[in-house]
């Protein structure tokens, strides 16, 4: 009796402390969690400052590094070297976003399962199919050759190492302790998974294989009145007076063009057609300062921590602010006090699907231009927490990588911009220096990938635009289907990056861009897209034709413009549409709302969500009877609507799944009162609750999806196709105004904060501010001796010197 | 007593030892001494009840709360105390555990000592 008590009682206390001790399912560790000395109470720290004034590196190559940081948390960093920059700068941004950054790589180079277990091995697979590990790794030989940015990814690698070194398993940051493991040592290549990331958010979107779907089931005619090149009315970035002094390189076009149907083509994870962003910059004579002023954008996914990491620069040679990627090194968008830059996404198709013919199933060989070609054959292997590992076997043709799929279906290679080597972090070194438009010039030529519109200004006056990166030279619908893999036609040549589209001082006194046609149809190479944007644009260039002399504060205002163009050029057409007569008490309610409505998403306003909510109904109304199969894609929303404004006897309205023919009136009546239903039966009456803050707003998710660690239901205004393009889980993740002049002058403000730390009070301390639309003043120093009362805590690097 | 010398240690060692250090000195604990298993069980749980307790409420209200308040509501506690609470029950079940096991060991290695003990009882 005695032993059975001893026993069960020193098994029971040995069961409790292991089960306690392990993760079990998304519980993590409750005894390690909860343990007050080293579990998830030593990140409750209010600012979570360095305890040491000083902290001594033998990595550095000079006396010291000093490290401001004000109020907001944004650290400013004076090195006496590059190398000691660099390093500051990997040893300061591991110390807010440590587990953000390698999060992020593990997740690009498919490497999730390791943290995660089972349930994202398909996640992974699909990774490393898609080549971003093979992509990142070509372009770190390339970063590497360069004896500059050899220099300054080492450095920076060696900044987030020595503070992982410093880490003892109490201080890991909250997640790892969540999911229960532990930091790795960082490489240079994670830095390219990073920037590789940013491509694929920014140019993976590609539909090919859908767009042949299409072409297959309704025939090329009606598909390519559908999915138009070029709409009759584009407001380009590139204005349309430009002239085009160059000589295209030679582009041959195949006799007849390849069409396949493109049943099992490898499913990837959909992405967001709409990530966009803006920008535009006025000239001194059209700027109210009298020095040119540009504005940023950035619309990404709204996750918290933030994307952006804001910080300054400063070393012999360089001082530069801005927001850059945790995990890369240099600013991706800022100024200097001689320059300032931004970048909007490109939306030009540099994504390609091929077709291949394989002489048998052990995938050797493939058939190009009338012979065998062998393909590369590696091996994936997938490491699963708590499993066995996952190998699967990836081949590659000389398009690309060959994704994983199941035996007897068709097999493609994907193509894509960022597979190919490039030193993007050249570009973005030699931006942080730019001192002038040649240096801006200059710089871009090593840019590739993600493909982006490149504003400027600077104090010397100066405003320019470059649609900048690597372009595929396409004949004229090349890339728009499925392409044919064994005929060299189809494989890519590259617009020389000189004859990329640009403008330097144009007449109109500004330059802009948001995510439109780059140029008009007179650019001697078809630039290819599928989700060019129609709104964001002219409304930015409506406003700054009409503002004669444009302040900061129009500057502001623009970023915060709320109105609805798609709405106006769609509303007033289905409004006289609306039999009233057949409509009920409330229905007309709706209606007269709607009538009233002035075309503003402001987030109190209920027309926006009557507009947002029919519109949605009404064009799944018109398509889903055609269009419903994932396999298949559907016409853009501006498409839809020249097609309702201009076309109302097109065939697509009738719903082919009942007898009776529809019109468009008919499925506008349908809608309009399918509309009020919802909303209805979502928020009750017609009232406060229908505001568009609710409606919409917005949510800062956590990136590993943990909704406490989140910010959700925020009220916001603006929406898609809006020039404050935020939305529900997208959005303005970064705002910018600078003014170039003799003292440059910066406003900001993102989304989050600047600690990674849910227990932290700087985790989301910028939220309320980016609500409210406004910015922040950016403090610009130029010593670190400077005195500025806004500065709060200052850390010393020591070197061994 | 055994409760206080619990707590000493374990507040000075958990620094520099995992968690289960804790366990391990109430463990030894147990063998501290002669008494029921209640009171081994008892003193483990309010020597690391209390420390756990004292130390997450300092850091709780050290760091105005901000991260309790957060990780509360993953955990679905209605209140953030409840996880200060919840801290210190945890680790004071596994040290009440771990200190009645002790006891439960010297009384299986000194049966002599354990029968004065269950006589003592009887009496």
């Amino acid at each position: 009796m005695k032993k059975l008590k001893w026993i069960v009682s020193l098994v029971f206390t040995i069961a409790l402390v292991i089960a306690l001790n392990h993760k079990i399912g998304n519980v993590p560790p409750l005894g390690k969690f909860l343990d007050p000395f080293h579990g998830f109470w030593q990140n409750a720290e209010w600012d979570n400052f360095p305890e040491k004034k000083d902290l001594s590196f033998p990595e550095l190559e000079n006396r010291k590094v000093t490290v401001l940081w004000d109020k907001r948390r944004v650290p400013h960093i004076f090195a006496e070297n590059e190398h000691d920059l660099y390093f500051a700068q990997g040893y300061i941004t591991a110390l807010d976003r440590l587990w953000q950054m390698e999060f992020q790589t593990h997740a690009t180079a498919g490497r999730l399962s390791e943290i995660v277990g089972a349930r994202a091995v398909e996640f992974d697979r699909n990774q490393r199919s898609l080549g971003k590990m093979y992509a990142a790794e070509n372009s770190m030989k390339e970063t590497m050759a360069h004896e500059k940015t050899r220099l300054v990814v080492n450095a920076y690698s060696e900044g987030i190492n020595a503070y992982i070194k410093s880490l003892e398993p109490k201080n890991y940051p909250l997640e790892y302790k969540l999911l229960d493991y532990a930091p790795e040592a960082w490489t240079p290549v994670k830095t390219s998974l990073l920037l590789k990331s940013m491509a694929w958010t920014l140019s993976g979107y590609n539909k090919d294989r859908e767009m042949s779907n299409i072409a297959a089931k309704f025939g090329k005619e009606a598909t390519e009145d559908l999915f138009r090149d070029f709409p009759s009315k584009v407001d380009p970035v590139i204005p349309a007076e430009t002239v085009w002094d160059f000589s295209p390189i030679p582009i041959s076009k195949p006799e007849k063009e390849f069409q396949p149907q493109a049943k099992d083509l490898f499913l990837y994870e959909p992405l967001d057609p709409t990530h966009g962003s803006n920008n535009w910059a006025v000239s001194s004579e059209k700027s109210a300062t009298g020095s040119p002023i540009l504005a940023n954008d950035p619309h990404l996914n709204l996750n918290l921590p933030s994307i952006w990491y804001e910080i300054q620069l400063v070393a012999p040679g360089v001082n530069c602010y801005g927001v850059s990627i945790p995990g890369a090194p240099t600013i991706i968008i800022g100024f200097n006090d001689k320059i300032a830059w931004g970048v909007t996404n490109s939306a030009v198709d540099v994504a390609d699907w091929y077709l291949l013919k394989f002489k048998d199933q052990s995938l050797n060989e493939y058939w190009h231009d009338n012979e065998w070609k062998k393909t590369k054959k590696t091996t994936e292997t997938i490491k699963v927490r708590g499993e066995k590992e996952f190998t699967f076997p990836l081949n590659y043709s000389h398009h690309g990588p060959i994704p994983f799929l199941k035996p007897n279906q068709p097999v493609y290679a994907f193509r894509w911009s960022a597979h190919d080597p490039s030193n993007e972090l050249l570009a973005f070194y030699s931006l942080n220096r730019a001192q002038n438009y040649d240096d801006y010039k200059k710089a871009l030529q090593t840019y590739a990938s993600p493909a982006q519109n490149f504003i400027f200004a600077s104090q010397e006056g100066d405003i320019a635009l470059w649609h900048n990166g690597k372009f595929p030279a396409r004949w004229p619908g090349q890339g728009k289907y499925v392409s044919d893999g064994s005929s060299s036609l189809y494989d890519w040549k590259w617009i020389p990056q000189e004859q990329n589209p640009h403008t330097k001082n144009p007449e109109r006194g500004f330059v802009s861009s948001a995510n439109q046609h780059p140029t008009n149809e007179s650019y001697p190479y078809p630039m290819l897209g599928g989700h060019f944007e129609h709104y964001r644009n002219v409304r930015i260039n409506e406003r700054l034709s009409e503002i004669e002399k444009v302040s900061v504060q129009d500057m502001k205002d623009l970023q915060n413009d709320n109105k609805n163009l798609l709405a106006l050029s769609l509303l007033p057409t289905i409004l006289k549409l609306l039999p009233l007569d057949d409509l009920s008490k409330q229905e007309k309610e709706m209606y007269e709302t709607l009538v009233s409505w002035d075309y503003y998403n402001d987030s109190d306003q209920i027309g926006p969500s009557c507009f947002d909510d029919w519109w949605s109904k009404l064009y799944d109304a018109i398509w889903l009877d055609e269009i419903s199969d994932e396999n298949l894609t559907k016409p853009s929303s501006y498409r839809t609507i020249t097609m309702i404004c201009s076309e109302p006897e097109a065939k697509w309205f009738d719903n082919t799944n009942t007898l009776p023919k529809e019109t468009l009136a008919d499925l506008v009546l349908s809608t309009f009162k399918q509309t009020y239903q919802s909303l209805y039966n979502q928020y009750g009456s017609l009232g406060e609750k229908w505001a568009w803050g609710r409606y919409e707003g917005t949510d800062l998710v956590h990136l590993a999806r943990i909704p406490a660690f989140s910010r959700l239901n925020l009220l916001t205004s603006g929406g898609k196709h809006i020039v404050n393009a935020t939305r529900r889980r997208a959005g303005v993740s970064w705002k910018m105004v600078v003014s170039c002049g003799e003292e440059v002058k910066a406003w900001g403000i993102y989304p989050g904060g600047q600690s990674g730390n849910p227990g932290s009070y700087h985790y989301d301390d910028f939220v309320s501010t980016w609500q409210k639309g406004e910015l922040a003043e950016l403090i610009y120093l130029k010593t670190p001796e400077e005195k500025n009362e806004k500065i709060s805590y200052s850390l010393v690097l020591k070197g061994k010197k | 007593m055994r409760a206080l010398f619990i707590l000493i240690i374990c507040a000075i060692g958990q620094p520099f030892f995992p968690w289960p250090f804790m366990a391990a000195v109430a463990f030894l604990a147990g063998f501290w001494g002669e008494n029921s298993a209640k009171q081994a069980f008892s003193d483990g749980f309010l020597a690391i009840f209390l420390l756990w307790l004292t130390y997450s409420s300092y850091l709780h209200f050290s760091s105005s709360g901000l991260l309790t308040a957060r990780v509360s509501v993953l955990f679905h506690l209605p209140h953030p105390l409840f996880l200060v609470f919840s801290t210190g029950f945890l680790g004071g079940l596994v040290a009440g555990f771990a200190t009645l096991s002790g006891q439960q060991t010297k009384s299986l290695l000194w049966p002599s000592q354990k029968k004065t003990e269950e006589e003592e009882e009887k009496s």
